[in-house]
């Protein structure tokens, strides 16, 4: 009886709302289903996985660079049964970013490309676990000190931080010095606004490139380092990454000739466009200060991830990578000169900057200091860059709050009148 | 999909406050059962940003953290340059869709309809989709670049969109002005019409007539979308992050590489707070202007007059400490206070009523081609105009999907390929292989997967909830009719608007931090974010669709000795399931399309689309980007007309 007073009104009928929250419900089982198989495509017990994270440029610069990762991690996976998900990031710093936001539950095995700087943030927050490479006899004993003597992070490559340039841009006409070139040359507008460096916080390059600031006043020259950045933050170009500096480098039109960089980008230059004509189109120079020169080194490593599944596969890994296969693959494929001193350097080398002939200004931090000052250094950068060097400290009342009064008067006033004027 | 939709929840509150309820004798837990755990999913990641923000590492409570955060002069800076260019933003958004809220309310035209909806689309897209658009078109090597540059010889482009304040304001306005012409247009429209013709009649000059008659009427609703505009701005993450580089960065950017960059969580916490401070305040603010009903029953039956009094005081003179301690540019204060003074002054007088109100035919644009040329003209060039500002970004981007840039020619495989087809010997093969610029596993055909997967367990998720919580609230005595718990429940719907992504992000990775999810787990609280910002939507179109039942039927039934569930079943089900499915697609279109919240949890087994997209246009591959965000963009659209479909009256904002 019921039945016949009370009929639906409009709408949907329940029955098929409910066919479609199930077929909803199974249509999203499925899909979690085919997600997860078709995220694992090779996730069988049987061949292991490596999972790394590293940064997108890694042994991508070569004149082929699909073959050089070939022989570097298909080679591996062969040799080892196993299979490589290599994970890109634009700069080592979202590598150790991403790895410490994933400590309680590593996905990666490990991590390449922490680098002198960043090694403090990573051994700070215990996300490594140390091992003793069977290669670390060959690898350079400086480079392995500069690095990590502790062993977390096993080096395999290093080289200068550089200041490059392209010659038909960048010459004795616009930039006497450029041979020498000093620090204080950039503080010149019209040198500064050449140059086009990375954001220290994002790019490790750029970190190196503070660094480099910082050493060089700080602790040879015995000035304030924020004053060159202050002078310069006008003129300078900040790019997010190394990537985009490069980019910007090589656009004519953004009319950058000069970038922040590593000194083997000359050799590079030789490969891809000098070889026949046996000269290089780009120049690099670190800084002359009092008649020697200074440069920041920059030392890149690995390291194994806490919590890593596949321990003995990544302690293997690791050997690979510092061995002397991959060590002779990565002068001209990552650019940076072998941690392994049994490799042997290709010819372009010729044209890279010799980390011999030039005094890492590395050596003049003491660790303690580096760990202690890091954040505090790139604080002061961000607010120099953004704001300029001359803060006052911050009062929590600015005199321009006396503009309140008058204006408080104007409301009081106000409210008084129309009272007065209900009132009448 | 985002903060902004807040006003279309704000009415819900409204409703709830204003509607009258059939009240349920009995406190019925298992309806209270819901309503709870939905608030410890919101609120507990809240407590923990809260914990972080006031308690030091011996934990005693501090203000340490909230002092520091806030004196440090790079976030004071970036403070005020979020406020800056909120208010810019807004006032420039108004300012381009005020012309076309009159247009749109006063003036007929054959598919003025269709035109109106189409300019919404830009408005339900997700924002990084937007930022791509802007990019294709006037980024560095954008068409509209590279066409100056050739045709007049240019060596530089001519348009900086990247690094420049310009580029941010622009791309926000574009989001904007969508909401500026519903809600204004639609006031507008609603304007007395009475009043107009007594004016005419006793010889009332034009700006006098819309100085007391119209202006009033439609002040509350500029005033309005001034505010969600200037909230959407004030809590803008994607634009930011990919447009602004070191120099610009809203509070949300900040607070995401604080967390990521200097893992300094008490700093990031500290300005989430404050963040949502201040949205919270913007809310109340925009609740006291948008409608009198609230203002009326909800802050008098509570505060005596002189502690109005004394808030209004508080408010404003807050405001003006709060700008000038952030040395918010003086010229903008002034405009503000100038805006604000002229709305103060003539805006909020009671809408003027003489007999009924009644819908005035407006007038046709084709009648103003024979009398005024110049109008037509003018207001022919201005509908264009903005109509391809609002979808040439769009349009550009499935052009760009089709084709590459790089070599100037069409590209069609490389869509089949991005999502894993490939083509030999043996005919089509779906292999879908994994993309290193995504993440080591993972195929951008897993992002389509992954975010269908959240958008349909977000969907049901959120229907049920949103529907139980509802239906709590509207029939037991205890959530519905103590004022105390009222004001809490609606501040449940408020609270998740309010709260800016990022803010959702940071407190779930620290309560999932703190609980230690397992790696497989990690969709969970990625769920969480997105049923948070879901739900309140679904809230809101059920409660709308709840108001249609006629009470009287439930009655009737009742008296018959029907069963509840039966009641349930054929009375008020059919009823609300047009709002349940509108809310659904709500929820399907904003799970879709969410990007800051899931950006800050997102491990790369979860990857979505939008930060797929994202990564993709970090990488500067253009056309992969286009790909994604084409088929991103059609089931927006496709969401939205499905919503406007279902309720029309259930999508004004």
């Amino acid at each position: 009886m019921i039945k016949d007073v009370i009929k639906p009104v409009r709408g949907i009928p329940l029955k098929w709302t409910l066919v479609i929250v199930v077929l909803i419900v199974s249509a999203s089982l499925i899909i979690a289903q085919v997600s997860i198989a078709s995220g694992h495509p090779n996730s069988t017990h049987l061949t292991p996985t490596l999972t790394i994270y590293t940064y997108d440029s890694l042994i991508n610069w070569g004149l082929n660079a699909t073959e050089a990762n070939n022989r570097v991690f298909d080679a591996f996976e062969a040799q080892e049964d196993c299979i490589i998900e290599l994970e890109y990031f634009d700069d080592a710093n979202s590598v150790l970013a991403k790895a410490v936001a994933e400590k309680n539950s590593p996905k990666a095995d490990i991590i390449i490309g922490i680098d002198n700087v960043l090694i403090y943030e990573a051994l700070a927050q215990e996300i490594l676990i140390p091992y003793e490479a069977s290669t670390l006899s060959d690898l350079s004993e400086s480079v392995i000190n500069g690095l990590d003597p502790d062993h977390y992070v096993t080096p395999y490559d290093y080289g200068l931080i550089a200041i490059i340039y392209h010659k038909h841009l960048v010459n004795s006409s616009n930039v006497p010095t450029i041979d020498t070139l000093k620090l204080n040359d950039l503080l010149d507008p019209k040198v500064a606004q050449m140059l086009v460096t990375e954001d220290p916080t994002l790019s490790s390059t750029g970190l190196g490139f503070l660094m480099w600031t910082i050493g060089v006043y700080e602790k040879v020259l015995n000035k304030d380092w924020e004053l060159w950045w202050n002078d310069t933050r006008n003129d300078i170009q900040v790019e997010d990454s190394w990537g985009d500096a490069f980019d910007v480098f090589y656009t004519p039109a953004a009319n950058r000739p000069m970038v922040v960089s590593y000194g083997t980008d000359p050799a590079y230059d030789y490969l891809f466009y000098g070889e026949p004509y046996n000269t290089t189109y780009i120049g690099a120079t670190v800084s002359h200060e009092n008649d020697s020169n200074y440069g920041w080194l920059q030392i890149e490593g690995l390291g194994i991830l806490k919590g890593t599944k596949n321990l003995g596969l990544a302690q293997k890994f690791i050997d690979w990578f510092t061995g002397v296969t991959v060590q002779e693959i990565i002068p001209e494929n990552n650019w940076m000169y072998p941690a392994n001193e049994l490799a042997k350097l290709p010819e372009s080398y010729k044209y890279a900057i010799d980390p011999t002939t030039v005094t890492p200004l590395n050596d003049l931090f003491t660790p303690d200091e580096m760990e202690k000052s890091l954040d505090k250094w790139l604080d002061t950068w961000g607010q120099v860059m953004i704001l300029g060097y001359t803060i006052a400290e911050p009062t929590l009342f600015p005199p321009s709050l006396f503009i309140l009064i008058p204006m408080i008067l104007v409301v009081i006033r106000r409210k008084t009148r129309r009272k007065s004027s209900l009132s009448d | 999909m985002n903060i902004v939709k807040v006003a279309y929840v704000v009415q819900a509150l409204q409703n709830e406050v204003s509607k009258k309820k059939i009240v349920n004798k009995s406190f019925n837990l298992i309806l209270v059962t819901p309503l709870l755990i939905s608030f410890l999913f919101f609120y507990m990641p809240l407590i923990f940003i809260l914990i972080d923000a006031v308690l030091s590492a011996s934990g005693a409570i501090t203000l340490e953290f909230m002092r520091d955060a806030l004196v440090d002069p790079l976030n004071r800076y970036f403070i005020q340059f979020t406020i800056n260019q909120a208010v810019i933003s807004s006032i420039i958004t108004i300012i381009i869709g005020l012309p076309g809220a009159y247009i749109f309310a006063k003036f007929q035209f054959t598919g003025d309809r269709a035109l109106k909806t189409i300019l919404t689309v830009p408005f339900v897209l997700p924002p990084i989709v937007v930022v791509l658009g802007f990019v294709l078109l006037i980024g560095p090597n954008g068409i509209l670049n590279s066409f100056l540059m050739a045709f007049f010889n240019l060596k530089s482009p001519p348009i900086h969109l990247y690094k420049t304040f310009e580029g941010i304001i622009l791309v926000h306005a574009f989001y904007n002005v969508p909401i500026v012409l519903h809600l204004v247009s639609s006031a507008w429209t609603k304007a007395n019409v009475d009043m107009e013709e007594v004016a005419t009649t006793l010889g009332s000059r034009k700006f006098h007539f819309f100085r007391y008659v119209t202006f009033p009427q439609i002040s509350s609703a500029i005033l309005a979308s001034g505010i969600l505009t200037f909230l959407y701005c004030f809590t803008s993450f994607a634009v930011v992050l990919s447009l602004g580089g070191i120099q610009f960065k809203t509070l949300e950017v900040q607070i995401y590489s604080l967390f990521h960059y200097r893992y300094d969580y008490h700093q990031a916490a500290a300005l989430a707070l404050f963040q949502l401070l201040i949205t919270s305040i913007l809310i109340i603010l925009y609740l006291y202007f948008s409608e009198p009903v609230f203002k009326r029953e909800g802050f008098k039956t509570f505060f005596p007059p002189i502690w109005i009094k004394l808030i209004q005081f508080l408010v404003i003179g807050g405001i003006i400490l709060f700008f000038l301690y952030f040395r918010v540019n003086i010229i903008l204060i002034f405009l503000l206070g100038l805006i604000g003074g002229g709305f103060w002054k003539y805006g909020r007088t009671t809408p003027l009523t003489i007999g009924e109100i009644r819908q005035r035919s407006k007038m046709k644009l084709r009648g103003l081609l024979s009398n005024e040329k110049f109008r037509f003209c003018i207001i022919i060039i201005y509908i264009a105009s903005i109509t391809i500002f609002l979808l040439s970004p769009i349009v550009i981007i499935f052009f760009s999907a089709f084709y590459d840039r790089m070599t100037n020619k069409w590209n069609i495989d490389a869509f089949f390929r991005l999502l894993g087809f490939r083509f030999n010997e043996n005919g089509l093969l779906w292999i879908p292989k994994s993309n290193p610029a995504l993440g080591a596993n993972t195929s951008a055909i897993n992002l389509i997967f992954n975010s269908l997967f959240f958008a349909l367990v977000t969907l049901t998720l959120s229907a049920f909830f949103g529907v139980l919580s509802i239906y709590a609230i509207r029939r037991s005595e205890f959530l519905g009719q103590h004022q105390v718990i009222a004001l809490i429940i609606s501040w449940s719907f408020i609270l998740p608007l309010v709260t800016s992504s990022i803010t959702i992000g940071l407190g779930m990775l620290r309560t999932f931090g703190f609980i230690r999810i397992s790696s497989q787990d990690a969709w969970i609280p990625i769920i969480l974010a997105h049923l948070i910002a879901a739900y309140p939507f679904v809230s809101r179109t059920v409660s709308t669709a709840y108001n249609k039942i006629d009470f009287g039927l439930i009655e009737i039934g009742k008296t018959l000795g029907a069963s509840r569930w039966y009641i349930f079943r054929n009375i008020e089900f059919p009823i609300i399931s047009s709002g349940i499915l509108a809310g659904a697609t709500f929820a399907l279109a904003i799970s879709f399309g969410e990007f800051g919240a899931t950006y800050f949890i997102a491990r790369s087994e979860f990857t979505t689309m939008t930060i797929g997209i994202y990564k993709f246009l970090n990488l500067r591959q253009l056309q992969n980007s286009a790909i994604m965000a084409s088929i991103l963009i059609l089931v927006c659209i496709a969401a939205f007309l499905l919503v406007q479909k279902l309720g029309e009256d259930e999508f004004h904002f």
